[in-house]
């Protein structure tokens, strides 16, 4: 890749990195070994099926390296990756290919440990795995939304990275908030 | 307990999963070195293929079309059979500038606006390329032979002397046998669509023609914008999955 190298201030606080302009392959490597539970996290709360997750992750891989050469360091790189990462989540639940499995052009490589991390994830005590669960029956776009805020993201931050308003974020969240208490509770 | 109570037990378990998440760097490297495709890209393919194929079909029909001005047995079924590719080739475009614009670095509900809108396009060029099948393939039939062959089917049909009233005559026919051929198969859709486990190309088809897919794209695309503009009422949760 032939993009110029350019350095930025570093902003090591918050949630996303603010670093290096990535220069290339190895660069791309590093981010995303810094970011890899990311991409996990986005897989395991989209598809339920080991396989699928799988899948899931290189799609998210594949994506994320073709857009590199257009990331802007204006961005978070975790928020950039977030929003990539979200995308093609979405796009792949939706997809028909998914469901038909019938033209599955990806060579099958695994690109994160995804079993180590399932047992992690299985491991969980009861009231995370109901969480799971609850999480699991919103909406593409709740899950997103949920996800982000689990992860610390300020309403800001989600608004920036779904596209929508920040009362708008806050409202959802409430309301979700609200419908998972009534359910941890039930 | 509430959401915000476990984020602290959240918390623990990224810091588990972090240890444990072991990132493949070489499948990494082989991915930016290889030709690997996403998705996306093998729907490219399909569509420059179609679209290649539209062009191949218009600049053939022209040169029939401009062969058989004074025929008008041959030159209207030339003109419709063009038309219909020509609207085909317009379609394709769009999805083709729809992808090629397409960033996924952009907020989440601008991207999925944009990939439902074409996945609405894909499924009714679907859907149209199906039914006026079911219309324009005794034109298409007349074209091709006497284009490829020198064949005049009307000659074989019996109509010699007498070609103009008796393509009106086919033409008639044939539309409505289309017609009533497209509705058996939209019924058939239907009712079987569900019940095909084994082609998935088959089932897609078939939710295609039964507008099956259609409606499940319309109301996603309708989710995202419903999504995108302040809640009134909903909660957001729903029984999928």
């Amino acid at each position: 890749m032939g993009w110029k190298s350019e350095r930025v201030d570093a902003d090591t606080g918050g949630l996303g990195q603010r670093m290096t302009k990535p220069t290339g392959n190895e660069r791309f490597v590093q981010l995303l070994e810094e970011h890899k539970r990311m991409l996990y996290k986005v897989a395991s709360v989209y598809c339920a099926d080991a396989e699928d997750r799988r899948d899931l992750v290189q799609e998210i891989v594949i994506q994320l390296w073709r857009s590199f050469p257009r990331y802007d360091d204006q961005l978070k790189f975790s928020t950039w990756m977030y929003r990539i990462g979200m995308n093609v989540a979405i796009s792949f639940l939706r997809s028909e290919k998914r469901r038909g499995r019938e033209t599955v052009a990806l060579e099958q490589v695994e690109i994160i440990d995804t079993a180590a991390a399932d047992r992690v994830m299985g491991e969980a005590g009861d009231d995370l795995r109901l969480l799971q669960r609850l999480v699991s029956r919103l909406d593409e776009m709740s899950r997103a939304l949920i996800v982000l805020y689990l992860e610390g993201y300020s309403y800001a931050e989600i608004a920036e990275i779904l596209g929508i308003s920040v009362t708008n974020v806050g409202t959802r969240i409430n309301r979700i908030k609200n419908r998972l208490r009534e359910e941890l509770n039930a | 307990m509430n959401l915000d109570d476990l984020k602290t037990r959240l918390a623990e378990q990224d810091a588990r999963l972090d240890q444990v998440i072991r990132l493949n760097t070489t499948a990494v490297r082989e991915l930016q070195l290889s030709k690997t495709k996403s998705s996306l890209r093998w729907l490219v393919r399909g569509v420059v293929f179609e679209l290649v194929m539209a062009i191949v079909a218009v600049v053939w029909l022209g040169d029939f079309i401009v062969g058989h001005l004074r025929e008008p047995s041959f030159l209207l079924p030339a003109v419709l059979v063009d038309v219909c590719v020509i609207a085909f080739m317009g379609a394709c475009i769009r999805q083709l500038a729809g992808i090629a614009s397409l960033n996924y670095s952009l907020p989440v509900v601008t991207v999925q606006k944009e990939l439902g809108r074409l996945r609405i396009l894909r499924i009714r060029t679907t859907k149209w390329v199906m039914m006026l099948s079911f219309v324009l393939w005794f034109p298409v039939l007349v074209v091709l032979l006497k284009g490829f062959l020198g064949v005049d089917l009307w000659l074989i049909l019996g109509a010699v002397g007498n070609r103009d009233r008796s393509f009106v005559a086919w033409v008639v026919a044939n539309v409505l046998f289309g017609l009533v051929v497209a509705l058996v198969m939209i019924w058939v859709s239907n009712r079987y669509a569900n019940r095909v486990d084994r082609s998935p190309a088959l089932k897609r088809l078939m939710d295609d023609f039964a507008g099956h897919s259609l409606t499940k794209a319309l109301s996603s695309l309708d989710s995202i914008v419903r999504f995108e503009s302040e809640p009134q009422g909903a909660s957001g949760v729903s029984s999928k999955n």
